[in-house]
């Protein structure tokens, strides 16, 4: 068995058991194809990830909004041993006005990445089992 | 609360794999650090244990299990667990069981176990996987898990490449750290990592997760350390002269392994837990004659330096440049422990690797031209540096 196939067997079961119910509806979410977090109706900032309150201010009531679907790439690396993705699999932060920068996967080649490039929102569908987020350049194909 | 010294200290040598069962290992090593206080298992009275092994199989009832290993009726008997920090929080427990006077001697063992799949270990590759991916959701928390992280280092490869491009600190000056730490574990029998490297090695080495090469990495290990904490009153009766803690600092951030809002090249974590721990002793950064620091990458060591106030920003790199940090330097003496990088890193357990490190160097038994050394840091971490915990330790 391969890394591969014992995420998609034992993330469901890590998902439900390591998250909280704003996890699983920001995976709702995303497989959904929206992309969303949470905003606290009273400071009216936006936490990553989303949260039944807010972590800012400490207030209990928050409502799910669009997170920015573009943004600039804040680092990047990349790594050979990868229990997802292909290798070599680009990982980056992605900085998002308003929000902070998130880990996700960036779907370009790391030779063609620097510090400050705009980036844009794509999903990716792991069949059978979860859409993820990542970011393309802008203006790459796809 | 009366004071709290540190009167023994051992650790095991550091390899990939332990040799033999943990539970005698972790024996071993508290024998060792009973013996290098002059004391006997009879006359503890409190024990502090971490998991055997944070991400290794489970560990219900570990501390019990260890109670009956030595035989003891204890007052005290328990497990800690935070990530990295791991052991410089049970550290602090065995402190204040010693400064409440519930203890008079408390032996604190911190081990860290790399998982070996392998017939040999009755552990399959299937069976090795399942226990790296659930714990992949544990330490990185169940939204970036989901990325399929092989270890932490493409977060602290980002931290060191923003630290790069913020400071204007180039690659080729980086390379200066795991070389210069490279001449104190190269004194250290119980160092994975003792031949002396030069600059041009670093860069040679593969690259794991750019900027960072192999030899910008620590390595995963198997490891264990016990340090024995006295009351004063136990603590005058004794042959060594004890080391005193003499300030304690700890800063934990809300976040989850880092955070998404705060600077990835620079730490609050520090920055709060040493300023705690500084006021506490009544000293200063420039006051320190050694520091141990957690820096578990090659750009993490000079941050971390840097955020104790120990230099300015974007400046240590040249006190590696110029050998000042290293065993026989005239700067502050930095990881005599062998460091993270050269050490070997069994991450549960590493924060007692570099109490015994200060510990050693304060009473003067480690191999330097350095003249007497009064004044301690010891800093360790969990997550990507969104916590620490500092302690300062003074010689007698």
């Amino acid at each position: 068995m391969n890394p591969k196939e014992i995420i998609g067997n034992l993330g469901q079961a890590c998902l439900r058991h390591y998250g909280d119910e704003a996890t699983l509806k920001f995976f709702a979410h995303l497989k959904a194809r929206e992309f969303k977090s949470t905003r606290c109706l009273s400071c009216r900032k936006i936490g990553y990830p989303p949260r039944a309150f807010c972590p800012f201010c400490g207030k209990g009531e928050v409502e799910w909004v669009d997170l920015p679907r573009s943004g600039k790439l804040y680092a990047f690396s990349q790594q050979d041993r990868a229990l997802r993705f292909t290798k070599p699999d680009v990982l980056g932060l992605v900085e998002l006005r308003g929000v902070g920068h998130i880990l996700t996967k960036i779907a370009a080649p790391i030779e063609t990445l620097r510090i400050g490039l705009p980036v844009r929102l794509d999903f990716i569908e792991i069949e059978g089992e979860i859409v993820l987020h990542q970011f393309k350049q802008v203006g790459g194909q796809g | 609360m009366r004071k709290a010294a540190i009167a023994g200290v051992a650790m095991s040598p550091i390899a990939k794999h332990f040799k033999r069962p943990y539970k005698d290992e972790i024996r071993a090593v508290v024998e060792a650090a009973l013996s290098d206080a002059g004391l006997a298992l009879t006359d503890v009275d409190g024990m502090v244990f971490t998991p055997p092994g944070i991400a290794g199989l489970s560990h219900a009832m570990h501390a019990h299990h260890m109670g009956h290993l030595f035989g003891l009726p204890l007052k005290t008997e328990t497990m800690v667990e935070n990530g990295g920090a791991t052991a410089a929080q049970a550290l602090r427990f065995g402190l204040y069981e010693v400064m409440s006077k519930r203890c008079d001697v408390c032996v604190v063992c911190a081990i860290d176990i790399r998982l070996d799949p392998t017939a040999d270990s009755g552990m399959d590759m299937s069976q090795f996987l399942t226990v790296t991916v659930t714990s992949l959701f544990s330490v990185y928390g169940p939204i970036d898990a989901l990325y399929g992280l092989g270890a932490p280092i493409p977060y602290y490869a980002m931290s060191a490449q923003r630290y790069l491009h913020e400071t204007g600190v180039t690659r080729e000056q980086l390379s200066w750290v795991p070389v210069t730490l490279r001449l104190s574990s190269a004194r250290i029998p119980e160092a994975m990592y003792k031949e002396t490297i030069g600059p041009e090695d670093v860069t040679a080495s593969p690259v794991i997760s750019p900027p960072l090469h192999l030899l910008d990495c620590s390595a995963f290990a198997s490891g264990t350390a016990a340090t024995v904490i006295v009351s004063p009153r136990v603590a005058k009766e004794l042959k060594k002269r004890p080391v005193w803690v003499v300030g304690m600092g700890e800063w934990h951030d809300p976040s989850s392994f880092f955070s998404n809002t705060k600077p990835i090249s620079t730490f609050e974590s520090i920055r709060r837990a040493s300023k705690e721990a500084f006021r506490q002793a009544r000293v200063a950064p420039s006051d320190l004659h050694v520091a141990e620091v957690y820096g578990v990458f090659s750009a993490t060591e000079l941050i971390i330096l840097e955020d104790l106030g120990l230099f300015e920003r974007g400046t240590a790199w040249k006190a590696f440049a110029d050998g000042s940090i290293g065993p026989d330097g005239t700067g502050v003496w930095v990881d005599p422990s062998g460091s993270r990088l050269s050490l070997g890193h069994p991450a549960a357990a590493t924060p007692l690797m570099e109490v015994w490190g200060a510990t050693r160097a304060l009473r003067g038994e480690l191999q330097t031209s350095r003249s007497k050394l009064d004044l301690a840091l010891v800093h360790a971490e969990h997550g990507m540096l969104n916590g620490s915990s500092v302690y300062i330790l003074e010689g007698a």
